[in-house]
C-alpha cells in the first residue's frame, strides 16, 4: 500500500537530485569564466561525505569548486554552492563565491580545511548576511590564514540563466582588493 | 602574445572553402599510424571546385589527453596531418588540415598547452577545442524530426547528460515533471538503453 507521505518523499528527493543534478552542469559550465585557472580541487565537488552507520546524515550539505593561477598561488576564487546549513538557519539554497587572499600560497592542493571558506566567510565571519552585495572582510582571519575575503551570495535559485551565472562569477572575479586597485592605477 | 581565438568555420571561409556545397564525405574511425597513433576520427570534406578539407578529431569524456611536450597527443596528431608520408594521397590536393578536440569539460588549457608544444606554423589556427553542449545545441538547433539518425544522437547526448546549465527551475511545479520517469530516463541514466530508441541507425541497428 502506497502512502502519501512516501510519494511525498520520493518527490521531495526527485527534486533533489535535479538540483544536484542543474548544479553539476552550473559548476562544470563555469570552468569557462576560468580560462587560465586550474581547479583547485582537480573534479572534487564535495567532501565529508560519510558511510558510517552512525553519521545519521548521507547527503552531501553543499558543493565546492576553487580556482587558483599558477602567477598568483595565495589567491583563489572560490565557489560554495549551500544545501543546508541547519545550524545557521539558512532557509533556501545559496550560490557563493568569494575571492580570497590568503597569507601563504596554496601548495597542498588537497588541504580540505579551505574548502568550505566562502560557506564560513558569509554565514560565520561576516554578521550582515546581505544577498546580492559583494562583502570585504578584513583580515586577519582564520588563525591568520586569509587577509582579505570578498564574498558574495545569492540564492542558488535565482540563478535561473547561464548569463545570470556568469554574472555573479564575474562580479567576484573581476573584484579587484583596494591595494590591487592602487596597483593598477600606478600602472596607468 | 596570445594570438585572438578563432573558430573553424571562420578559417574554413578564410580559406574560400564552401561545406555548404555539395561535397564527398569520407570518415575513418580509429586509423592507425606508426608513430603517430591512432586518433579516433579522420575526416575527409572533398568536392570539385573546392579545396578539401582533413579533419582529425580527438574524443575524450572523462579522461585527459595523453602525453606531453613531444609526446603530446594533440600535437602528433596535428603533426600526422602534416605527413605526406604518412597520409599519401589524403594530402595530395592540398587539403585545409585541422585537429577538433571533443571533451565534455572546458578543455582550453589543454589544448592551448599542445599548440604551444607544437611547432607547426598553423597550429594556433588550426587546432580547435569542441564540447559535447556544443554538439547537442548544433543538434537541437537543426530540429531534428523524430526518428531521423540526428534526432537519436540528441536524445543520446540528453541521457548522458550533455545539456549546457540552463537554469534552475523557477517553479515548484516543474518538481514534479521530473519525478517519474521522463526524468529517470532523461536525467539519471548512467547509460542510455538501446531500447529506448527503436530501429535505432545510430546504435546499428
Amino acid at each position: 500500500m502506497e502512502t502519501e507521505v512516501g510519494r511525498q518523499m520520493t518527490a521531495a528527493l526527485s527534486a533533489v537530485r535535479k538540483m544536484h543534478f542543474d548544479c553539476s552542469r552550473l559548476l562544470r559550465d563555469i570552468d569557462k569564466e576560468f580560462d587560465g585557472y586550474r581547479s583547485v580541487y582537480a573534479s572534487i565537488a564535495t567532501t565529508d561525505l560519510s558511510y558510517d552507520v552512525k553519521t545519521g546524515l548521507y547527503m552531501a550539505e553543499g558543493l565546492l569548486r576553487h580556482y587558483a593561477k599558477d602567477v598568483s598561488p595565495s589567491q583563489v576564487v572560490a565557489v560554495n554552492i549551500v544545501f543546508f546549513d541547519v545550524g545557521r538557519k539558512v532557509t533556501e539554497p545559496l550560490f557563493i563565491i568569494a575571492k580570497i587572499l590568503y597569507a601563504a600560497p596554496l601548495e597542498v592542493a588537497t588541504n580540505r580545511n579551505k574548502a568550505w571558506d566562502p560557506w564560513r566567510a558569509y554565514l560565520e565571519w561576516n554578521k550582515e548576511r546581505k544577498h546580492g552585495e559583494i562583502i570585504v572582510l578584513e583580515g586577519p582571519l582564520k588563525k591568520d590564514s586569509i587577509l582579505r575575503i570578498a564574498v558574495l551570495a545569492v540564492p542558488l535559485f535565482t540563478i535561473d540563466s547561464e548569463t545570470r551565472a556568469q554574472d555573479v562569477v564575474r562580479r567576484v572575479r573581476d573584484f579587484a582588493f583596494s591595494e590591487e586597485q592602487e596597483a593598477v592605477q600606478a600602472c596607468s | 602574445m596570445r594570438e585572438s581565438a578563432t573558430t573553424l568555420l571562420r578559417e574554413i571561409e578564410n580559406e574560400h572553402m564552401g561545406l555548404e556545397s555539395e561535397c564527398e564525405f569520407s570518415v575513418s574511425f580509429w586509423p592507425s599510424y606508426k608513430d603517430y597513433g591512432e586518433p579516433d576520427l579522420l575526416l575527409r570534406f572533398s568536392g570539385s571546385g573546392v579545396r578539401s578539407l582533413l579533419l582529425i578529431v580527438e574524443v575524450k569524456l572523462n579522461s585527459y589527453k595523453s602525453g606531453s611536450g613531444s609526446n603530446d597527443q594533440l600535437r602528433r596528431y596535428y603533426d600526422l596531418l602534416q605527413d605526406k608520408a604518412a597520409l599519401g594521397s589524403l594530402l595530395a590536393d592540398d587539403p585545409i588540415t585541422a585537429l577538433v578536440y571533443l571533451t565534455e569539460r572546458y578543455s582550453a588549457d589543454e589544448l592551448r598547452d599542445s599548440v604551444e608544444c607544437s611547432k607547426q606554423v598553423l597550429a594556433s589556427r588550426r587546432m580547435f577545442s569542441l564540447q559535447w553542449q556544443d554538439v547537442l545545441e548544433a543538434a537541437e538547433e537543426r530540429g531534428p524530426f523524430e526518428g531521423s539518425l540526428l534526432w537519436e544522437v540528441l536524445q543520446f547526448l540528453k541521457g548522458r547528460g550533455f545539456e549546457r546549465f540552463r537554469g534552475f527551475p523557477q517553479s515548484s511545479a516543474n518538481f514534479e515533471m521530473l519525478s517519474g520517469h521522463f526524468y529517470a530516463s532523461q536525467y539519471f541514466q548512467r547509460y542510455v538503453k538501446l531500447k529506448a530508441i527503436p530501429n535505432g541507425g545510430f546504435y546499428g541497428n
